[in-house]
């Protein structure tokens, strides 16, 4: 900062006005006078009074914080306010830096605190590193395959700046709400301890109900965001700028569409198609790529304990593409990577809307929450009744350059279906967040397609009981069960199924162990690449609508970089397990496995056992 | 090559014979297959008769890109493939250049056969299929069903078609030259892991589960030749009407790891290496009539590979060590070659090709020559258990051989060793440095076709003093490490023992033979007197003391050990060692003022020794003592009163009561009395 206060570097007003001087911090005195400009209706920024209260000293790590009052007659009533976050502040006709930081909550002043101009211009002209991968477009990456160039070549295993929202977990584990909490540490946003705080990110919610909202909050609330149910997302660009400006709204338009998050703030300083924002991270994710927008705001929203802007999108321009400590930027020539999500919903007679389109943010953390919160609001707007349901989510979600996975999450729910919070733990959530998470290379969704197939019915069996008809079985003969399945209003079914006993099994007593086929889980390899990654997410269980019978085998099996080898002879076993290296074959116990397809799904879980005989011929 | 260790003293013994020169001297014997073996074989082989003679000479070429050699094709050209495990890759040795052939992409290569035709067929696992391979390309050329495993091929007798044996189905399939497969034989057991093909069409396979070969004549029809001790038949040779199978024996394996419940979907991380436990491996060979021959057995290690050379003599690699034995019809098995891998993952043995391709770690071995010039021998390292000087080396030998030593302090041979010492060529002393540790070397430079065996080596070690690290006394019968002399209130009273036990523990480094004195004295007393007979030699560890004739009171037991019986005079060394107090009490105490009045009981026991231990009294002659307690509630003294109410014990009437008084020796006495 000092730095370019000494050189007198000077900045334009707006975008092409005369560059005027910015004033460093060294100079501001308390009690100076200036203005700052924000948006309080529309797009067009206006002028507010400001005052200085005085300059806190090392507020961040070699940062300064401004604290100004904010006299002005709507700014007396809503006092600090969310989404004011970015707007200029000039003191004796120079740039002092934005409106950034207020009071936890409940401020009684209208008082704010303003990061200095000089890291926000820093930060502003920062190079995205080469190849860095989520942008589009040519400015200012190098060209494919130039060196360093993300369009050829063996890519890095990972962005090159970590950052805040990188997943830190083995790839093929990927958790939500874990994601949110990981990145909420590094944030450090849940410390009660600090009262002043950046002014938070208001995210306007449209297209979505209660639950989703409450998810999105839960999510995204510890991140320094705040939710807001406000609607919006179909954006008209009539009368809507054609750049930003400085004071003028800024979004990040994280998914549009038929439903739409947007996180508001206001611009600072534009200038040659950049602009820098906020005075302070959205996420501190460092370089990031995500859609940004020119705002339109409808209203300053007054309230006690936090006044917001209220606003959406008027324009999609450029995109977000450095989120750091003083400040965000934007550069309006890069277009962010979006995946569109089609949802159609059947089995809902009546229901007003059937057909879902929406535009997600491809981000590692972003991307998944936003889909599981839209796969909610489509649940609740279509299907949100009181009643049993049974569910199925099919989804066919591509992965450019490896093609496309078929995914299915279901249900039986009683008194409603699931909400948001359960579509984070959905295989298709986890899915995208596995795989945009991976650390072998740059992966990218290019469409998620879903079905949400509903029926108002208890399509579940429940497991009354079983009934082993044979409990001494000839090894290489048939055991046969009976199971007694009962069903909510029907009456109770017997359903008799074969199990094969291997002749490996003669003289043993086999323990077999009845369960729901979505409860047994296949063995897999441990993924050594995002191909076998992504073709573990569909080997997540066995048939969904099935009854499995399970044994364990006396032979073990090895797997080993996508391959799956079960019921090994000893000399194998013995051969592919190498005692000279620990990168090879990992050991599992084999079972054999009894598969037997139902007409619903399958509730509890039995055991039996059999005493298995030679046969003597 | 190999180096085994042999770290512990007591290992070394297997090396000693028994002393038959100077006190203390003591022999390296290395006069068997076992003994010979587990060093450094260059060119050599030992037999089982205890001779080592002309054997292979190994080239290393290691294998990159393979942990695991399943199967090997010798080409025309004289290169070799190898199809190899974790990566499904054919690797081809040319040479000293390795490259890959071509990659399947499986999890391993299990078997190679080259058609009449050219074609070169690789079997896989774990997809069931069997590709085509040409340099840089395989082609599935058939998947055969219900069969996620190819363990083995071999070829039609017509050189076109072949037979697969699969798991976990346990089928042998016969595959067309078009790709079309059949089902030849369905087991009942879970896999069929080998495969050969005699001339008159029959296929031999062999099974893993129950360890069965069968002879199937034709489609479905087949016969069980032999039933394996073990679990299966790994591999089946075939020359002249005879079939060779060996057969493995495992026992249940152990328990896989558990996984963590993101095993299989988490990034992997190291596997963990728990050590296999080897099984037993069986070589059999079947006459033309089927009759079944034990040729050869290891009871520590399994095999892997079995090979015939041209004379129709078995080799059989091994699934630990990595050694390759031979057998003769005579059954004299010779070790040929003793690598420092795991496995033998496949063996080639004809006179012109011949090499030894190993798993965990991969590397081809080709056999560049048998014997010859170059041939060394060196022995494991042989452990004296101390520092010792080493006398005369010799050996016998048919022809001339060099032989050296070099010697350390450390068990692996290291740069603080010795050189090796000038050899000699007759026996006779080599200077070499004394150590803890010895090698043995021999060359054949001077006589290739030379012999050796019988090696010996004398050597004394450092005389280092035994010592005594534990004395324990304790009368014969009591409990040990509990409170013996001082009963539990209610528990069994003490048995009485004069004779008391003393045992200790001695630390005697050298291992060199001890004698014992063990003497005692009472408590007080200054001068120890001999516990043993005058002309009594203890040299074991124990002591049965008797005391029946002692004073009581309490003692101390000295042990003293000396090597005297295998050192000079001026050399013995010495040590003793004390036990803890022993108690000697074979007095009974005595019972005074015994009344009994009403059904209150009193009495004073007074013992020499003490503690007087329990009061217990009995009605009526009934064997049934019930314990009383002493009237100051703790039995802590020589001199105990009693003060008892027995109503509870004692029925109302005049019934004859007894009183027995123990001392915490066991020793007792008894009054009675009678109550009305």
């Amino acid at each position: 900062m000092g730095l370019l206060t000494t050189l007198g570097l000077t900045i334009p007003l707006a975008r092409g006005d005369a560059k005027p001087r910015t004033i460093g911090v060294d100079e501001i005195k308390d009690g100076m006078k200036g203005y700052g400009l924000t948006v309080f209706k529309g797009t067009e920024p206006e002028r507010f009074d400001v005052e200085v209260i005085g300059v806190l000293h090392n507020f961040r790590p070699s940062q300064e914080l401004i604290l100004i009052k904010t006299p002005h007659p709507r700014l007396n009533i809503t006092r600090a306010v969310r989404g004011m976050s970015g707007s200029p502040i000039f003191l004796d006709g120079r740039l002092a830096g934005a409106y950034s930081y207020m009071w936890a909550a409940f401020g009684v002043e209208p008082v704010a605190g303003v990061t200095p101009i000089a890291p926000m211009l820093a930060e502003m002209n920062r190079p995205i590193p080469p190849g860095f991968w989520p942008i589009e477009g040519k400015a200012p990456l190098p060209p494919a395959g130039a060196p360093g160039g993300g369009g050829g070549g063996k890519r890095p295993a990972r962005g090159p700046d970590g950052g805040t929202t990188m997943w830190d977990g083995a790839p093929g584990t990927y958790d939500v709400e874990t994601h949110a909490r990981q990145i909420a540490d590094r944030l450090g946003a849940r410390d009660a301890s600090r009262n002043l705080i950046p002014a938070a990110t208001p995210l306007m919610l449209g297209g979505m109900g209660d639950k989703a909202t409450a998810y999105v909050k839960k999510i995204f609330e510890p991140l320094g965001m705040e939710p807001m149910q406000v609607g919006g997302g179909n954006t008209s660009t009539v009368g809507a700028p054609e750049h930003y400006v400085n004071g003028g709204a800024l979004g990040v338009q994280l998914v549009s569409g038929d439903v739409s998050f947007m996180g508001l703030g206001t611009a600072t300083y534009a200038e040659g198609g950049k602009v820098s924002a906020f005075g302070h991270p959205m996420m501190d994710a460092g370089n990031t790529s995500l859609p940004a927008t020119i705002g339109r705001i409808f209203w300053i929203y007054a309230s006690d304990q936090a006044s917001s802007k209220i606003g959406e999108s008027a324009r999609p321009l450029g995109a977000l593409v450095q989120d750091r400590m003083s400040s965000i930027t934007v550069d309006e020539k890069v277009t962010a990577p979006t995946f569109p999500v089609h949802v159609d919903v059947t089995g809902v007679d009546g229901a007003p809307k059937k057909t879902w389109n929406m535009n997600v943010a491809e981000e590692r953390f972003m991307s998944a929450s936003l889909a599981a919160a839209a796969f909610g609001s489509v649940v609740e707007a279509t299907v949100n009744e009181k009643r049993d349901v049974t569910w199925s989510l099919k989804s066919k979600v591509w992965f450019r350059g490896h093609g496309m996975i078929e995914l299915e999450d279901f249900g039986v729910a009683i008194g409603g279906m699931p909400d948001s919070g359960d579509f984070g733990h959905s295989r298709v959530a986890r899915a995208i967040g596995d795989v945009l998470n991976n650390p072998w290379e740059h992966a990218r969704v290019e469409k998620v397609e879903s079905t949400l197939a509903v029926s108002f019915t208890r399509d579940l069996w429940r497991l009354r009981g079983i009934e082993l008809k044979d409990s001494v079985v000839d090894a290489g003969g048939t055991a046969r069960i009976v199971l007694h399945l009962s069903s909510y209003t029907g009456p109770t079914v017997q359903k008799t199924i074969d199990v094969r006993i291997p002749t490996e099994l003669a003289g043993k007593d086999v323990e077999l162990e009845i369960a729901p086929g979505y409860e047994v889980v296949p063995e897999a390899s441990a993924p050594e690449s995002l191909d076998q990654l992504i073709a573990n997410e569909t080997r997540q269980t066995a048939m969904p609508k099935s009854i499995c019978v399970s044994y364990k085998l006396p032979q073990q099996g090895v797997a080993f970089n996508g391959h799956v080898a079960p019921r090994l002879p000893s000399f194998a076993l013995d051969t592919l397990r190498s005692q000279t290296s620990d990168t090879g074959p990992d050991t599992f116990t084999s079972y054999g496995r009894t598969i037997v397809p139902l007409d619903r799904y399958v509730e509890g879980r039995d055991k039996v056992k059999v005493k298995v005989r030679q046969v003597v011929r | 090559m190999r180096f085994l260790l042999v770290a512990a003293a007591c290992a070394s013994l297997g090396f000693l014979a028994s002393s038959a020169h100077a006190v203390g001297t003591r022999t390296f014997e290395l006069d068997t297959l076992e003994r010979l073996s587990g060093g450094d074989l260059k060119g050599v082989a030992v037999g089982s008769d205890g001779v080592v003679r002309a054997g292979f000479t190994l080239g290393n070429v290691p294998l990159t890109d393979a942990t695991s050699v399943f199967a090997a094709l010798t080409l025309a050209d004289g290169s070799v493939l190898l199809g190899t495990s974790p990566n499904g890759k054919v690797l081809k040795v040319q040479g000293d250049q390795v490259s890959v052939f071509c990659d399947t992409k499986a999890l391993a290569v299990t078997s190679l056969i080259q058609a009449a035709s050219g074609i070169i067929y690789a079997a896989t696992m774990p997809e069931g299929k069997v590709f085509k391979c040409t340099q840089g390309k395989a082609d599935v050329f058939v998947t055969l069903p219900d069969a996620s495993h190819v363990w083995a091929l071999a070829l039609d007798k017509n050189k076109a078609s072949f037979y697969a044996a699969t798991g976990p189905e346990g089928k042998v399939f016969r595959v067309e030259p078009g790709g079309q497969s059949s089902v030849h034989y369905h087991s009942d057991e879970p896999h069929l892991v080998s495969v050969a093909v005699a001339d008159n069409g029959d296929v031999y396979a062999g099974s893993s589960g129950k360890g069965l070969l069968y002879r199937i004549t034709g489609p479905g029809r087949a016969a069980v030749v032999y039933d394996f001790p073990g679990e299966e038949v790994k591999s089946i040779a075939l020359w002249k009407g005879t079939v060779w199978a060996i057969g493995n024996e495992y026992g249940d394996p152990p328990e896989a790891p558990r996984r963590s419940p993101a095993a299989g979907r988490a990034q992997p991380g190291p596997v963990s290496t728990t050590k296999a436990k080897p099984g037993k491996g069986t070589l059999f060979r079947f006459d033309a009539q089927g009759r079944p021959e034990r040729m050869m057995h290891h009871d520590d290690m399994h095999y892997m590979t079995l090979a015939l050379d041209e004379a129709g003599v078995a080799f059989v690699g091994t699934g630990a060590e990595g050694r390759v034995y031979s057998v003769n019809d005579a059954h004299a098995v010779t070790l040929v070659a003793d690598t420092d891998e795991r496995q033998v993952g496949a063996l080639d043995v004809s006179a012109q090709r011949a090499f030894v391709a190993t798993s965990d770690g991969a590397v081809f071995h080709r056999v560049v020559a048998r014997g010859g010039g170059d041939a060394v021998w060196t022995s494991k390292v042989l452990d004296a258990g101390l520092r010792a000087k080493f006398g005369s080396l010799s050996w016998r030998a048919s022809g001339v051989l060099e032989l050296s030593l070099r010697s350390g302090n450390s068990a692996a041979p290291d740069a603080a060793w010795s050189g090796w010492a000038n050899p000699i060529s007759a026996p006779g002393v080599v200077a070499v440095q004394p150590g803890r540790y010895v090698q043995v070397r021999a060359r054949w430079g001077r006589d290739p076709k030379a012999t050796l065996g019988g090696v010996t080596l004398p050597f004394v070690t450092d005389n280092v003093r035994p010592v005594v690290t534990e004395v324990n006394a304790a009368h014969r019968g009591s409990r040990e490490g509990g409170s013996a002399t001082v009963p539990a209130s209610g528990g069994e009273p003490p048995k009485h023992e004069s004779v008391v036990k003393v045992s200790w523990k001695v630390d005697n480094a050298d291992n060199d033979p001890l004698r014992y004195r063990v003497a005692f004295r009472r408590e007080g007393q200054t001068l120890w007197r001999d516990a043993l007979k005058t002309d009594e030699i203890l040299t074991k560890s124990e002591y049965e003391w008797e005391t029946v004739a002692l004073p009581e009171g309490k003692y101390r037991v000295r042990v003293e050990a000396s090597d005297e019986p295998s050192n000079p005079p001026d050399q013995v060394q010495k040590h003793t060692l004390e036990s803890p107090l022993v108690l000697v009490d074979n007095t009974p105490p005595v019972l005074n003022a015994v009344t009994l009045a009403g059904r209150k009981l009193k009495a004073r026991a007074v013992d020499g020794v003490g503690p007087i231990a329990r009061f217990e009294i009995a009605v009526d002659g009934k064997p049934e003592w019930r314990p009383l307690a002493p009237a100051d509630g703790v039995f802590d003294s020589a001199d105990e009163a009693l003060d008892a109410d027995v109503s509870a014990v004692v029925p109302p009437g005049s019934h004859i009561v007894a009183l027995r008084a123990f001392d915490a020796a066991g020793n007792s006495v008894v009054r009675e009395l009678e109550s009305q």
